[in-house]
This record gives C-alpha cells, sequence and structure tokens, in this order.
C-alpha cells in the first residue's frame, strides 16, 4: 500500500510548521506523507479503538474480586482508600460499602485469562487478547478523563489521538479520510465532544471525520436535492477552468491543491457510500458479529464497518459506545451494555484475524477509567452502583505487536489499588515508570510505538512549545510487547 | 570577560532573519544579504532548541547549575571564550562522543554540522550576545530619509536588501475587494465597484478606507479574531455544555471596535474594567473576558480543582491576548525557553484570581457569580418600582402594627402562623404526622431512618444519606418569610459542615434555595442563588456542644438581608457573623428536607425532634417558649411577652393584617421577578482583601500550601517592575500598557497588521518570546508600536495607514519566479492573498445572494445544520433549534457557538472551537470544504437565490453572457475573462438542457432552502442558473482574497 495524504499538504502549511524538521518533507507536489516524523519498523498499520465511554467497571468485567464478594455490604476499609479523592458524587456518603459483583469469573482460553462471565464471546478470543488490568488514569470526571485518554491532556486545545496518527503517519487511502469515527446511535449516557476527534492546533485536515448512521453518512457528502452527479461532474469542470485561469493569473500552487480536493470530495461521494453500505456483506458476516448489525449506528454494525474501513486502508478508526456510566443498577445496566458490545467486540477480532488483517491491525477496548469497589448509593445483596475510580481499571489490545493470550498488572484483593511486580501496594506517579503498571501515557506511547513512531519525536510546535501526545511523560510497555 | 560586551543597539538586526527557521525548505532560496551572525537571529534558536530545556530559565530541571539563555552563564566557566572557539567549553562539549556529549544522546536532540559552524563562527566573531529583542523598550523612531508611508519606507529598504521584485500596483478592482474583505469581512457591492473604479481623485483610496471604517462592518469582521482570542463562546464548554448568556460582551467588542475605542482602554477595561475610578456597566461588561473560560457542571467534580482551572485560564488568555507570552509553561515549573518563572504565573493568577467564585455552574440559567446585570432603563424602573412598593408596604405594615397595639391587645389562643408540627413519635409506615392544627400534611421519612429515644418521646435517628421530607406548606424562598425550629443532637462524627435541613434544588454542582449547616458546631443559615457570590448568610459565632440535645432554631423575615436572618441556639439569639449579604434574582420556593442533600454531606449521626414550622418569623419570646418545651400554649398575659416583642406577637395574631403581610411577600417576590428578567452575564468583581495565592506544585489544587510558596502580586522581573504598592488588577491593567511594557503595543499592532497582510511582522503572533518567529522587519514594527501608542492607541488610524501602503496595494498575482523567491511574502514584495476565514465565506455567499441580514447584535441565532448535531452525540445538551426566517441569514459572528459541538461547516474552514485562546488560524484546503460548499444548504440556497436574483435583474435584457458576466462580477468584483466566460457559458447551456429534460429535478434544485422562491421564473431555468452560481461562489476568485 502506497502512503498518500489525500488531505494534501500545502506549503503554507509546511511553513507554518517550521520545526518539524523539514529536511524531510518531499514537499507537496508529491502529495506524499504528513509531517517529517522519523519512522521505524511498524507493527500496526492501523488502529480500531473500540472506546467504552462511561467507565466500564473492571471488577464486574476484567479483574475478579472475591473479597468483595464476601465483604459485601460491609464498610471499605479506609486505609485501602488512603488518601485517594473521591469524587463529589459519593465522596460525602455516610458509607462506603464494598460492593462484590453480581457475575461469575471463568478461566477463558488456553491461557486461563480470568474473566466475568459477562463478556463470554470476549472469553471465546481470550487468546487473542493483551489484558491489561493495571491501567491508571489522573481523571475522576467524565470530561477531562475523556479528553485525557483522547488527546493526552485534560485541558481542551490538543489534537485527538487520530490526528497525531495522521499528521505523524498520513493516510493509505486516496479517496477516504485517514480517521474516521463511528459513534453508537441513541445511546445517550456520558456526552462525547467534537473535541475527542479534534485537530486542536493541529490543522483541520487531521480532523476524524464522522462516519454516521443514516442516508448522509458524512455531514454534506450528498449533493443537494435534484443535482445529479452528472451536474455535479459538469459544474466540478466548470470550476476547473475557472481555476486554471486563476491559478495563471496568479501562479499561486494553492489554487490547484484546491482544485485537487474537489476532486477528492467528487471521489469521496463515491467511495464513502460504497464502504458503508453493508448490504454486500454477506449473511455470515451477521452470523459472527450478531443480527444486530444489520441495523445502522448499533455498535455491531460500526465493528463491521471498522473492519472495512480497516481493509480500505483508512489508518485510525475510532468507535465510540456510550454507556457504561453506572453509578446505580450496576448489574442491569452492565448487562445490558454487554449484550450490546461482547459479541461485536470479538467477532472484530476474529474477522480481522481470519482475513489476515489482525496482524497489521492494533485493537483497543477500553474507557476513561474504572469504577469504584465500594457502592454509591443503595447496595442490596444483588443490586449496587459503582463511582468513578481512576487509580486503577482494565483495558485490552489485540492484534499488532501486541502478546495473545497475556494478562498485564495486578490490583489489589479490593480492585483499589495498584501492585506493583511483588504484589506491594504503590502510589503510582507518571513521573517514575513503574513495570507492571500502565498510565494513560503509557498506553499512547506503546500505541504509537507499535505504528512505527517514537512518541517522544511526534511533536508539533505550538506557542513556543514542542508538544506531544504523551507530553512529557510515557513510556512504551514492551512487556506487552509480542 | 573583557571581550564579551551587550550588544548596546537591540533592535535593528536588519540582518538576514530570513535565514532562520521556516525559511529552510528545500526549494527556496532567499538571497544572503550578510554573512555577519547575530545572537537572536541565529545563535539563541540553536541553543534553544537544543540547550535551554535543561540549561535555561527552570531552575528545577536545570542541570550542571548552568544557564545558557542569559550572558552571565554563557560567560561563566570558560563556557565561551571568545575569538577562540576551540578553547570554549561550548564547543568542546557539542563535538565530544560518549558521556561529555552535549545535548546528550537521550535527549534525541541533534545539533547540526551548519549549527556547529554557526556557533563556532559566531564565537570566532567575538561571540556578541544580544538579549530577546521582544522584552527590550519599543525603539523610538529614527527620523525617516526618505518620503512616503512609513511603512513602505520600511519595506522597501528590505525589499531592496534582499533584492526581490516588487510586483505592480493592483488593479483598482482587485484592490478594492481585498480591502473590503479585509476592513469588513463581506464582498464591495456592484455599486462601490463601479464608484470606486469612476472616481479618479488622487484621495478615492482614502475615502474608501474611511467608508469601510465607518461601517458597523468593521466591528464585525474585526471582532471575529478577537473572540478567538477570548476564547468567546456560547456555551460553557465541558460535558453537557449547557448555553451561557455571553453574547452581551460579543456585541462590546463589535462596539469597541466600530466605535474606536483606544486600543489601551481596550486593554485595560478587558483586564479591569470594572476598577477603573469611573466605572460603568460598559467598562464593566469587557470584563466579561476574563470569565470566558470554560466552566463544567458534571456531576462530582470538585469546584476547587475547576476554579483554578478557570485562574490558569485567565493567566494564559491574558497573557497570550496582551503580552504574546506563553505563561501557559509555568503554571508547572519554570518556563523552559523564556524567563517566566512558576512564581510568576502564580503571582499573575493573585491578579485575576480575587473574585468571588464557585468554580462550577450549576445550570444554563443561573449565571455562576461574580456577574453584571445589564438592565434595560425600563427594567431599571420596574425594579425601582418594586423595591419602593415593598418600602412603602413594610411602613404601612410597621403602621399598622403600632396603630394595632394602641387598640386591641387581647392575646388570643392558638400559635400564629404555626404550619407544621412534627413530633416524630408516631410513625405509619414512612408517615409521620403535622399535628400543627388546621393542618395535616405528613412528614415522609424512608423505612431507613429509624427511630431513637428522643428529647420528648421518639426522635429520629439521621444516617446522612437519607431525608425526612416535611409536609407540603413548608416552603423556603427568598421572599417568603419562615421559622424552622427543632431539637438537634449533633453526633459531631467530624468537622466537616453537614447539611441539617434545606429547602433548594440543584446538584453537588451547586444548589439555590436555602439551607441551614452545622461545621464543627457552628450553625450557618444561607438563601442563594449562586454560592457564594449571589447569596445571604450568616454564621454562628459561637459553638453547639455535640452529642448533646439542643435546641436549634433559624428564622427569616423574608427581607433579601442578612440582617433578616436570626439563629436561636436553646432560645437564645446568637450572635453572628455576616457571611454573605447580597441577593439579587429568584431562589426558586423549595419544600424542606431534613438531615441529607443529594450527593452532599448530610447530618449523618445525628438526630432530630419536635420540629416547628412559621410562615413567618418568630419574635425572640416565642423562640425562647419553643426552646423550653412550651411551644404548644399561648401566652396568657402580655407580661409573658419580652416588651420589645409586644407589637409583633400582636400583629402575628391579627389577621386582619394577613392580606397586608400576603402584599408584602408578594411585592418581595415582585422585585426578584423584576430582577429575573434582567440581562445577566459573567463579569470580574473584586473581593474585598487578596486571596492568598500559592505556587501550586505541578500545578495540581490539592498541591500542599506552604507560607514559603506564597506569592505577592508581581510581573515577571524580566519586564519593567510595576510601581504600584499594593497593586490590584487595575494597576496590572495599567501597568500593561504604560510606556515600560514593550509588549503590548507591538503583539497589537502585530495582530491589526495580520488582519491586513494575513500574516505578522511577528509571524507567531501567539508567542513573541525566544521560540517564536523573529519579527521580519523589527525596525518597522518598533515603528508602528511607537506611532500607535503616540497617536493615542488609534486602531482605525493605524489600519488605514496599512491600508494604504503600497505594499498592501500590490497585485498578489506574480510569476512563478517571483513567487518562488518568498514563497510565504515574508517580505511584501506582492500583495497579500489568502483564503477567506471561515465566517467570510459565508458572509461572502449570503452577501453576494442578496440573503445576508445585516441586523446587528443581540442573542445567537442558529442557522442550518443538519439535524440536532448537538444532541447526537451528547443527550445532557440542550436541543439546537434553528432560527425562522431573516435569522437564518444573519453574519457568521452571530451563529451560535457550542463549544463541544461547533458549527461543523465552519471548523470545516479552521475556524477555532473556542475552547481556549487562539491567536492564529491554520488554513488549509480538504474536501470536506467542497462538501460544505457544495451541499450545505445554506450554500445551496445563496447559489439559487443568487441565480434568482440575476434572473431578476431588470436592464439585461436576455442576453445570457450579460447575466452571466453580472453574476460572476457580483461574486468576484471583477469582469470574467473569455475563457472564464466561455466555460460558465458551456454549463449554462448543458443545465438548461438537461433541467428541461428533468422537471421533477429542476422543481427541487430550484426550492432548496426556506427562502421563498421567485415563483414566475421557469424552475428548469433557476436550477440551471443554480448550478452556474455553485461554480461561481465556490471558484477561487470568490472564496479567496486576491
Amino acid at each position: 500500500m502506497t502512503e498518500f495524504d489525500p488531505l494534501q499538504m500545502t506549503r503554507r502549511h509546511f511553513l507554518g510548521s517550521a520545526s518539524l524538521g523539514l529536511g524531510a518533507l518531499g514537499l507537496a507536489e508529491s502529495g506524499v506523507q504528513a509531517a517529517g516524523i522519523p519512522r521505524k519498523a511498524a507493527k500496526a498499520k492501523r488502529v480500531i479503538y473500540l472506546f467504552q465511554s462511561g467507565g466500564p467497571a473492571h471488577i464486574d468485567l476484567y479483574d475478579e474480586k472475591p473479597l468483595l464478594r464476601k465483604e459485601h455490604g460491609n464498610q471499605l476499609p479506609s486505609s485501602v482508600i488512603g488518601r485517594q479523592r473521591l469524587t463529589a458524587m459519593s465522596g460525602n456518603q455516610a458509607s462506603l460499602p464494598m460492593a462484590g459483583s453480581a457475575f461469575d469469573f471463568a478461566d477463558y482460553g488456553k491461557s486461563k485469562m480470568r474473566m466475568s462471565s459477562l463478556l463470554p464471546n470476549i472469553g471465546g478470543i481470550a487468546d487473542d487478547i493483551c489484558l491489561v488490568r493495571s491501567m491508571w488514569t489522573e481523571a475522576i470526571n467524565h470530561d477531562p478523563a475523556m479528553t485525557f485518554f483522547q488527546t493526552g491532556s485534560q485541558i481542551a486545545g490538543r489534537p485527538s489521538m487520530g490526528a497525531w496518527v495522521g499528521y505523524g503517519l498520513g493516510s493509505m487511502n486516496k479517496d477516504l479520510p485517514g480517521f474516521v469515527v463511528l459513534v453508537t446511535k441513541g445511546q445517550g449516557d456520558q456526552p462525547l465532544y467534537a473535541r475527542l476527534w479534534g485537530s486542536g492546533f493541529l490543522d483541520s485536515r487531521y480532523q476524524g471525520v464522522p462516519f454516521r448512521a443514516g442516508k448522509d453518512p458524512v455531514l454534506y457528502l450528498k449533493n443537494p436535492e435534484g443535482v445529479s452527479p452528472t451536474s455535479r461532474r459538469n459544474v466540478l469542470d466548470t470550476l476547473g477552468v475557472l481555476q486554471r485561469q486563476q491559478s495563471k493569473l496568479s501562479s499561486d500552487p494553492e489554487v490547484d491543491a484546491r482544485l485537487a480536493q474537489y476532486e477528492l470530495a467528487f471521489r469521496m461521494q463515491t467511495s464513502v457510500p460504497e464502504v458503508t453500505d453493508l448490504s454486500s456483506e454477506p449473511a455470515e458476516t451477521f452470523e459472527l458479529y450478531g443480527e444486530d448489525a444489520r441495523t445502522p449506528g448499533t455498535f455491531a454494525a460500526n465493528c463491521v464497518l471498522a473492519r472495512r474501513l480497516a481493509e480500505k486502508g483508512v489508518r485510525f478508526i475510532q468507535l465510540y459506545h456510550q454507556g457504561w456510566d453506572h453509578h446505580g443498577d450496576l448489574p442491569g445496566n452492565a448487562r445490558y451494555q454487554a449484550k450490546l458490545t461482547d459479541k461485536a467486540s470479538a467477532a472484530l477480532i476474529i474477522d480481522l484475524k481470519r482475513r489476515g488483517l489482525l496482524d497489521d491491525t492494533l485493537v483497543i477496548w477500553g474507557g476513561e477509567f474504572g469504577r469504584t469497589a465500594y457502592s454509591q448509593g443503595a447496595i442490596s445483596k444483588d443490586n449496587y452502583g459503582r463511582d468513578h475510580h481512576p487509580r486503577c481499571f482494565s483495558l485490552w489490545m489485540a492484534g499488532a505487536g501486541m502478546k495473545r493470550g497475556f494478562s498485564y498488572g495486578r490490583t489489589d484483593d479490593y480492585g483499589y489499588n495498584l501492585l506493583d511486580k511483588s504484589g506491594n501496594v504503590i502510589t503510582p506517579s507518571k513521573d517514575k515508570f513503574v513495570p507492571g503498571v500502565v498510565h494513560v501515557h503509557d498506553l499512547q506511547a506503546t500505541i504509537l510505538d507499535q505504528l512505527g513512531i517514537d512518541h517522544h519525536q511526534l511533536t508539533y510546535r505550538n506557542q513556543g512549545r514542542d508538544y506531544r501526545l504523551t507530553d512529557v511523560h510515557g513510556h512504551v510497555v514492551t512487556d506487552l510487547l509480542s | 570577560m573583557p571581550h564579551l560586551k551587550l550588544a548596546t543597539v537591540v533592535l535593528p538586526c536588519l540582518l538576514a532573519a530570513g535565514l532562520t527557521l521556516a525559511s529552510t525548505a528545500a526549494d527556496v532560496k532567499v538571497p544572503k544579504t550578510s554573512t555577519v551572525i547575530g545572537f537572536n537571529k541565529d545563535i539563541r534558536p540553536i541553543l534553544a532548541d537544543n540547550c535551554i530545556t535543561c540549561h535555561g530559565p527552570d531552575s528545577a530541571a536545570r542541570q550542571a547549575n548552568l544557564r545558557l539563555d542569559r550572558l552571565d552563564g554563557l560567560v561563566a566557566k570558560r563556557i565561551l571564550v571568545p575569538g577562540n572557539p576551540g578553547a570554549s567549553k561550548l564547543m568542546q562539549r557539542i563535538n565530544a562522543h560518549g558521556v561529555l556529549q552535549m545535548p546528550p544522546a537521550s535527549s534525541q536532540r541533534v545539533i547540526s554540522r551548519e549549527q556547529k559552524a554557526k556557533l563556532a563562527d559566531w564565537i570566532r566573531a567575538g561571540a556578541n550576545y544580544e538579549p530577546h529583542w521582544a522584552y527590550q523598550p519599543i525603539q523610538n523612531p529614527k527620523p525617516l530619509k526618505v518620503a512616503g508611508n512609513p511603512i513602505d519606507v520600511y519595506i522597501n529598504s528590505e525589499i531592496a536588501k534582499r533584492k526581490l521584485v516588487k510586483s505592480v500596483a493592483a488593479s483598482k478592482g482587485e484592490w478594492l475587494r481585498r480591502v473590503t474583505l479585509d476592513l469588513t469581512g463581506l464582498p464591495p457591492s456592484d455599486a462601490e465597484v463601479n464608484a470606486f473604479i469612476a472616481d479618479s481623485s488622487p484621495k478615492a483610496k482614502a475615502s474608501v478606507v474611511d467608508r469601510l471604517l465607518a461601517s458597523p462592518a468593521f466591528g464585525e469582521h474585526t471582532a471575529v479574531a478577537w473572540l478567538d482570542i477570548a476564547r468567546y463562546g456560547d456555551s460553557y464548554g465541558y460535558q453537557s455544555d449547557q448555553l451561557s448568556p455571553t453574547w452581551p460582551f460579543r456585541d462590546w467588542v463589535v462596539r469597541a471596535f466600530n466605535a474606536n475605542m483606544p486600543y489601551d482602554q481596550f486593554i485595560i477595561n478587558q483586564i479591569a474594567g470594572d476598577l477603573r475610578p469611573d466605572a460603568t456597566v460598559e467598562t464593566k461588561l469587557g470584563t466579561t473576558f476574563q470569565r470566558l473560560h470554560r466552566m463544567t457542571n458534571e456531576g462530582g467534580s470538585v469546584a476547587e480543582e475547576w476554579r483554578m482551572e478557570g485562574v490558569a485560564d485567565r493567566v494564559r488568555t491574558t497573557t497570550t491576548a496582551f503580552l504574546g507570552l506563553t505563561f501557559e509553561c509555568a503554571r508547572c515549573h519554570d518556563h523552559k525557553f523564556d524567563p517566566i518563572k512558576q512564581r510568576d504565573f502564580y503571582a499573575m493568577a493573585s491578579f485575576v484570581n480575587n473574585v468571588d467564585e464557585y468554580g462550577l455552574y450549576n445550570q444554563s440559567d443561573i449565571v455562576p457569580t461574580p456577574s453584571l446585570l445589564i438592565p434595560t432603563l425600563e427594567q431599571e424602573r420596574a425594579i425601582d418600582r418594586a423595591q419602593k412598593r415593598v418600602s412603602a408596604l413594610e411602613g404601612l405594615l410597621s403602621e399598622r402594627q403600632m396603630a394595632q397595639q394602641a387598640g386591641n391587645r387581647t392575646l388570643i389562643p392558638g400559635r400564629p402562623g404555626l404550619t407544621a408540627r412534627y413530633r416524630l413519635d408516631e410513625r405509619n409506615g414512612t408517615s409521620l404526622p403535622n399535628s400543627a392544627p388546621g393542618f395535616t400534611e405528613a412528614a415522609t421519612a424512608p423505612l431507613g431512618l429509624t427511630s431513637t429515644k428522643g428529647f420528648k418521646g421518639d426522635a429520629l435517628q439521621l444516617n446522612g444519606d437519607n431525608a425526612l421530607s416535611l409536609g407540603g406548606s413548608a416552603r423556603i424562598a427568598r421572599h417568603v418569610p419562615h421559622t424552622v425550629g427543632m431539637w438537634i443532637f449533633d453526633e459531631r462524627v467530624d468537622d466537616e459542615q453537614m447539611v441539617v435541613f434545606h429547602g433548594s434544588a440543584g446538584t453537588d454542582v451547586g444548589f439555590h434555595g436555602g439551607d441551614v449547616t452545622i461545621k464543627a458546631g457552628r450553625v450557618t443559615a444561607r438563601m442563594y442563588r449562586h454560592w457564594p457570590g449571589n447569596a445571604i448568610a450568616v454564621e454562628t459565632k459561637h459553638r453547639i456542644r455535640a452529642k448533646e440535645w439542643t435546641h436549634l432554631t433559624v428564622t427569616y423575615d423574608g427581607s433579601s438581608k442578612a440582617a433578616g436572618y436570626r439563629i436561636y441556639i436553646n432560645g437564645i439569639p446568637q450572635e453572628t457573623n455576616i457571611v454573605r449579604d447580597h441577593i439579587w434574582k429568584g431562589t426558586g420556593t423549595h419544600p424542606i428536607n431534613v438531615g441529607e442533600r443529594f450527593r452532599e454531606r448530610g447530618f449523618r449521626g445525628g438526630k432530630v425532634d419536635e420540629i416547628e414550622i412559621y410562615n413567618r418569623a418568630l419574635t425572640a419570646s416565642e423562640v425562647s417558649w419553643m426552646s423550653r418545651g412550651i411551644a404548644a400554649e399561648t401566652p396568657r398575659t402580655l407580661n409573658e411577652i419580652a416588651p420589645k416583642d409586644v407589637v409583633a406577637y400582636l400583629a402575628a395574631q391579627d389577621v386582619s393584617l394577613d392580606a397586608m403581610r400576603k402584599e408584602l411577600q408578594d411585592a418581595r417576590f415582585a422585585v426578584a421577578a423584576a430582577e429575573d428578567s434582567v440581562r445577566e452575564v459573567l463579569a470580574m468583581e473584586e473581593m474585598p482583601g487578596v486571596r492568598p495565592t500559592y505556587v501550586l506544585a505541578r500545578g495540581a489544587y490539592d498541591a500542599p500550601k506552604t507560607a514559603d510558596q506564597l506569592v505577592g502580586r508581581t510581573v515577571p522581573a524580566f519586564l519593567s517592575p510595576m510601581r504600584a504598592s499594593k497593586p490590584n488588577r487595575f494597576d496590572l491593567a495599567k501597568w500593561m500598557v504604560s510606556k515600560d511594557n514593550p509588549l503590548a503595543a507591538r503583539v497589537a499592532v502585530n495582530r491589526f497588521w495580520m488582519q491586513l497582510f494575513g500574516r505578522g511582522i511577528v509571524e507567531t503572533a501567539e508567542d513573541f518570546g525566544v521560540q517564536g518567529s523573529r519579527p521580519t522587519h523589527p525596525e518597522l514594527l518598533d515603528w508602528l508600536a511607537s506611532d500607535f501608542r503616540d497617536h493615542n492607541w488609534d486602531v482605525k488610524r493605524l489600519l488605514k495607514m496599512i491600508a494604504l501602503s503600497d505594499a498592501y496595494g500590490r497585485t498578489s498575482n506574480v510569476s512563478k519566479l517571483q513567487r518562488q523567491l518568498d514563497p510565504e511574502n515574508k517580505f511584501f514584495a506582492r500583495g497579500p492573498s489568502g483564503r477567506l476565514s471561515a465566517e467570510q465565506i459565508r458572509d461572502v455567499a449570503l452577501s453576494v445572494a442578496g440573503l445576508l441580514d445585516r441586523k446587528m447584535g443581540g442573542p445567537p441565532v442558529s442557522p442550518y445544520q443538519p439535524g440536532d448535531l448537538w444532541r447526537e452525540t451528547n443527550s445532557m445538551s440542550p436541543a439546537y433549534r434553528e432560527s425562522v426566517g431573516t435569522d437564518l441569514y444573519r453574519r457568521s459572528i452571530y451563529s451560535v457557538w457550542k463549544r463541544t459541538s461547533p458549527m461543523v461547516n465552519m471548523i470545516a474552514f479552521d475556524a477555532a472551537t473556542r475552547e481556549v485562546c487562539t491567536a492564529r488560524r491554520p488554513s488549509t484546503s480538504t474536501p470536506l470544504q467542497a462538501f460544505v460548499l457544495m451541499n450545505d444548504v445554506q450554500f445551496a440556497e445563496a447559489a439559487r437565490v443568487f441565480a434568482e436574483n440575476v434572473l431578476s435583474l431588470s436592464g439585461v435584457d436576455g442576453d445570457n453572457r450579460n447575466r452571466l458576466n453580472q453574476m460572476f462580477k457580483t461574486a468576484t468584483g471583477r469582469q470574467a475573462d473569455a475563457i472564464e466566460l466561455k466555460a460558465l457559458n458551456n454549463l449554462l447551456d448543458d443545465q438548461l438542457k438537461y433541467f428541461a429534460s428533468k422537471p421533477d429535478d429542476a422543481k427541487l434544485v430550484a426550492a432548496v432552502g426556506k427562502h421563498p422562491i421567485k415563483a414566475n421564473i421557469g424552475r428548469d431555468i433557476v436550477a440551471a442558473w443554480t448550478m452556474v452560481a455553485q461554480a461561481v461562489l465556490n471558484s477561487d476568485a470568490c472564496v479567496w482574497k486576491r
């Protein structure tokens, strides 16, 4: 596959970001690649990020805690919480009763990966995934936590991960965007924000392009009613004449660059509906992903679409599934979300694998933080809620370069604190890399590493500073890599 | 250091600035005009990129106690031996290998061979040092030896030095279109084009510029870039992202530019318009600038964390906007490149954090304090009338009471005003009966709240998480008098604030209403719309005892004053401190809950018993009876009532006064209601005293605050000192615009230069620091800055001077060769050109189509959006409600700006999201832009209406060529050439044929949008012409400024 930047860098842009090591640039005319970021051998060519928004409860999904079940209803010892802050939602609660998971856990796969019965299909691909039980983050509320995960900063204004990757690697595709966003339709729950797929201080060419379920998969993609492709073609041809006149007059290369964008847009009017139309998928696809994949906008349909986009060479495919913010009735709510996501998540891995795409596609499944060991609000024998918990949570990856059937990291018996490799409770610091625990910046560094980018070198100068996705932190977690 | 000397003249480095930074692109050859190496232009960038992170201003990160950003550091320890590169440690180390190598391999920084050579040459030549140019005083302009516009003198001299070729003057049409777009954001009308072309007087250009600067469109256009800086939006910007009524500030900016407010006043008002001695509502409105940082109302947020976040954003925005410095970098540590210390960041914060704010907002219609009320004259009068009526009724009631006292002094059995009495002894499931005579509304307590031995009979044992809800008639509101008395038992599980009872609504991010809390035994009674700024509150000086039955009564007289609250402990009136005493607008009217509030710390472990509620403020005598357990009884003689209470008591039992009391209560409600209608906007309002401000390690709000981290209000030492003894925000503002500060004027003129030329003399308009670009024309920048200051910071005068310069008036159409000599046009040998901004592109299309509605100001409007994009991924968001009628066609500055879901058709054209301060927008070409311009109903409709108008032109007979000519000229300001005309004509012929055969499609095309159709023209004709209009409206000649 050749590297091609459909969003053709203009000279104006090149010169505007002089710090990028201009020497490496072949300049716009050949329209080759994005920034002059040094590359190394890449294991992953593309990323599919299945973001589970709201904060899935690690204790109920991936990190079994028998002690909590035993102590269900009893006060969580304050020594466990230590000096960690709580949100203002449960921080004032008179008691913090421990809540054991309502779900059974079992060993899955040859690797005997311990997982909740709530996710039997993901359990079925246990031998293909790399499960991290020792993720941690800094933010305790959704907005800053999601923004941190997706842009490397809790504060708005930074490029999103997909934008950084596009900037660093360019696109691999001539008639689709390099960064596509798919959101499960109609889920409600915690909001998503344009900044999560925005380009921050990078320019708008790197923004993620949301593909929406329905007749207009990209905003403004369709011609106005009554305008036929032929009429459009005629208009574009005429525009071409006008542009060439202007180009002759001004000798400004941007005139041609702009016309090229119109041609790309014209191609996208065909390529986007083609790629988003799942009707050509065989029945077998829907057996694999589940019948709800037939309904556009479901998580399952988006997973099928993600595979199709991956096949077409889209570099960064970002899914969002809202619905994991379970402050109350966690068992009922988690059961419902698992039903929407479990089968399709697993199907995507199986599908990529059998098509030979898993070897160079990195898939990530996880949310912005975990949930507390104690119940928020009322607790009963079989019902409870959980508040936000940034100190430890679980996330898994699969595909390009990641170990398979591998579990990493440990939390304490309460699922509240991180443990180091010797089993001691630690207070992690992003300044000090501790093997066994994975900070958000470590995850980001690892993702970039698999894409062949040194996270230290993926920089952009803004306001006098060379910004990175990983700020001044982040370590590649080599333990996770095969 | 005998050989080293400070360069005495700092600025006139008119050397080959072009050799640095961007111009190194491969195919660009900038002629060298000098080989002299300057520290600022050649050496500082090398050191900054490779050395300064570890050997620079950041004291915490500094290695080997070595600073290479300053003269003293460079000359110490033989780092530099002027004249002798070989003996200089700097060269030795950067040429070393292995452990001695600098920068170390681990840093992944590499000094190139050319850079090393440059360093060596510089040392060999004597290692002349220059302080950073931007921190030096503005150079007084030297008298110019050449006549003409001084701008051209400077620019021409640079062009000559570089052997560049000036392009010829732009045609009149080109110039008019350019200057009209740059000053008003709109294209010139046909009439304006014709008039200008016909005007051959030497003052023709000047009068055009005067006309444009006087046009209201000038302020609208010029404001857009400033609103990017001010991170102006119509929503709060986080999570649920509710709308925030901030638009009066947007209109303020437009007014300021249109009225040509001197720019120093523009700065002062936005920093401290509230503190100037002659402050008015208008100057105060400028300070909304400081409050436009985003705010959250996400459940669970910690208020202090977000308050600090807002303050930090204020510092960042203020320093970028007015100083062109990147203070943000110093929030967590000393700046890596510029000499801004971490202390400087917090010292700056201490100027802008002294306001009574909470840090979170609650709901859209409650403006978080501090805020500014902007009443209309009518509203002001209405409030005044309402207040006078309250005063009158208060007087009248008091007279009637006095008169009453002289008359009937008979005591009537009963407890006047008692609406509820909960003994809490009986319980029927969750229901607890009300034993007040005539009232039956029971209280309810969930089964989780159990009974326990009480002060009298049973009490209710609280757990902090469950509320006892009192019956329906008891209400808490700003205008409603009340008394709540009860026995409480404070278990005092800790010293945190606990809610005893409240009548309020909201969530953990903010409530409105009233409450009574206990913190370590001190009782506070509050009534508020937004805590803490919009509130009345009193707190007892003494503490109640823990673990002891105590009688607590709070009375409130409905007066909206802190003095209207009385707190009694065991029947004894308590001394209180007034905590807050200013409340406006409504608080809502709320039932009473005891022991708990949503997600707050309830009265955990506490008990309550014998609750009584009255619809008036009881007298001290009555509270005393209640506390002694004789509440149910009636005084038998007046002697049982303290003399000072007699009048009030007699009045209270007199039902003939009920009507008047009701009237007073209604009148008080009317005051709040009158206030409710008044526009209220976020603004600054200084608190008394100075909020202690600390350096926060890593910028974390919860970092330890110790005495040695306390900062005073100072400005960075590398800038001129502030002369005020106890400086406040107003002193900061004055310092900003003082002659001693070289940055404000430079940053300002650079921005206005950018408005016309598309790029600044300093390209990095947001960063004048060490890492920023150097000015291409330092002397010109200083001349402009100094001239600007000397002429009362007159923005219009400055813009006029720039607009009338030859440099601005040159054509941008040049040969390829000329273009290659200076691809970015850094030296202005050709005229400026560039893609129009998002706002301009839409406004131009609407204007050309004759759709643009020129109504100015007011609440934002909601133009076309495909579906409800606001709620598509945010179910907590308000819905997008598309405007109707002419509001679909207002200038884009008035389009509602939702910061988490900004207008997609604007973002596609690089509009800033306005989440944070943005000093410069990029300019890109993308396929999404093509989609917007071709398919967005806003643009498709503009093409359709444009077509209809061209078809309706009178005096253009039936000749299509004439109409095409007219269409092209209206859209682009120039005549189409033969080739262009032919192409358009061919398209028209094709489309006429096509739509004649597709009447249904033609109908659809000719009906796009909500603007009424012109039914007298054939649908196929309109449709065909719409296609032609699309080609024209999408062409470079329309979308670009040339």
